[in-house]
């Protein structure tokens, strides 16, 4: 593609998390001098940019009733609205775009509807989700709240909110996370105040940072939180992370078979999944997808370290990890004999 | 792309985007892995008793047990037939089936 895709930033987190609070202060930064601006609504927290439009949440249901395909046609309506726009001259041209979503949103239909439009597809990329935890009432949202879950499972960086008040137990709102999310970055944010270059940027499907965000993962499933081995938090949200190795190439044809039947009959419990996979090739695959939606896999020319292996990290919710290996294996094992079959 | 759907037609199923494109005749090499999926699509429901034939390099036909037929155009279309033909999903990590492919 000749044209460079403008990164969309999606902020998300629940009712009275911190959201615009968060927006206020990162439009204070240069840094997002040259972005458009989406919110749902213009609040109690005053937003001041020069290119901030508002939005109604509209979404549309495609007939096959899934969930993740729940389109937002407001943004694809305000994104070609825009692109059209600045094409006549009648704004200047925007390097990004900031979207706000609403407390009770699903974050995966915006990124859903970045792939399925094609104009949109075309011309914008996700850069990253952020989503907003208030640390006093997050005990209470985790447990009863299903869109605080899907809020902070498919976030990239997550700011903890409001834990500068009395009732506010920092460490809990953070297990809470890290049970369900154990590799976005978790950084403090009172007030809002965060450096807008921790949260803008972020390139989760940039071609050059894909293998660093793959890796980054892997670190932080084997090492980085010290207690996100899969067998830890299958007793709260029943939702962890699996990573797996192959030492042999995969066969990618039937890899993505198994995962698109996965996805069909667990689809809903498949949170998120990333990979590096030796295919064979000279680089290794990269993957990429949260929920139903799986962004077209790239081949990179070379792999990032020495090991040359596949690496899967899946974030699951009742799905155990010799289930997903043993399997893995059985279907690989049966896709070797067809390369002398077709060869 | 949803891969549950897989219809919105923006591009490609993703599942068909990882072949090597790096080869001369990448035509031939997209094709050879429509053909080689369909092989390997016929060792996984071969336990269902259910076919899928390539269609004019742009969809599959899936067969099933009762000899319905129906045309999918990507693996999510015919992993969504293949439930509604079975009248449940069919599920990777099922151990009868995981026992089955093992055979």
């Amino acid at each position: 593609m000749s044209k460079q895709r403008i990164p969309l930033t999606l902020i998300t987190g629940f009712l009275g998390s911190g959201k615009t609070t968060l927006l206020a202060e990162l439009l204070r930064d240069p840094l997002l001098g040259d972005a458009v601006v989406l919110v749902n609504e213009l609040g109690e927290v005053p937003l001041d940019h020069h290119l901030l439009r508002e939005v109604d949440e509209k979404t549309v249901i495609l007939d096959s009733g899934c969930v993740c395909c729940t389109i937002r046609t407001d943004l694809v309506d305000e994104l070609r609205d825009l692109e059209v726009r600045v094409h006549r001259g009648e704004l200047p041209a925007f390097r990004r775009v900031i979207v706000e979503t609403t407390g009770l949103a699903d974050p995966v239909p915006v990124l859903a509807t970045l792939l399925s439009d094609p104009l949109l597809a075309a011309h914008y990329m996700a850069d990253g989700v952020v989503t907003c935890v208030d640390a006093v009432n997050a005990p209470l949202q985790a447990e009863r709240q299903p869109e605080w879950t899907k809020q902070v499972v498919v976030a990239d960086r997550i700011v903890l909110t409001k834990t500068d008040l009395g009732e506010a137990d920092a460490s809990l709102a953070e297990a809470l996370i890290r049970a369900r999310n154990p590799v976005a970055e978790l950084i403090v944010g009172v007030g809002g105040d965060v450096p807008a270059a921790r949260l803008i940027g972020l390139g989760v499907l940039a071609e050059d940072r894909r293998a660093e965000q793959v890796t980054a993962w892997l670190d932080a499933v084997n090492h980085g939180h010290g207690h996100t081995h899969d067998h830890d938090h299958d007793h709260h949200a029943g939702v962890h992370a699996i990573a797996l190795r192959f030492d042999e190439p995969l066969d990618w044809t039937m890899f993505a078979l198994w995962l698109a039947m996965l996805l069909q009959s667990r689809g809903d419990d498949v949170l998120r999944v990333k990979g590096l996979l030796d295919t064979g090739a000279e680089g290794p695959l990269v993957l990429h997808g949260v929920q139903h939606v799986i962004h077209p896999p790239t081949h990179l020319a070379a792999w990032p370290d020495e090991d040359h292996t596949s690496r899967i990290v899946l974030i699951v919710r009742g799905i155990s990890r010799a289930e997903v290996e043993t399997s893995l294996r059985v279907f690989d094992r049966l896709a070797k004999p067809t390369s002398e079959i077709l060869a | 792309m949803c891969s549950l759907c897989g219809t919105l037609g923006a591009a490609a199923h993703w599942s068909e985007g990882g072949g090597d494109r790096t080869q001369v005749g990448a035509r031939r090499e997209v094709l050879r892995e429509r053909i080689r999926r369909v092989v390997l699509l016929n060792r996984v429901l071969a336990p269902s008793r259910m076919h899928v034939d390539e269609w004019e390099e742009t969809a599959y036909i899936l067969r099933g047990p009762t000899g319905q037929s129906v045309l999918c155009g990507d693996l999510a279309a015919v992993f969504a037939e293949v439930q509604r033909l079975r009248g449940a999903s069919l599920d990777p990590l099922d151990p009868a089936l995981v026992e089955a492919l093992s055979a």
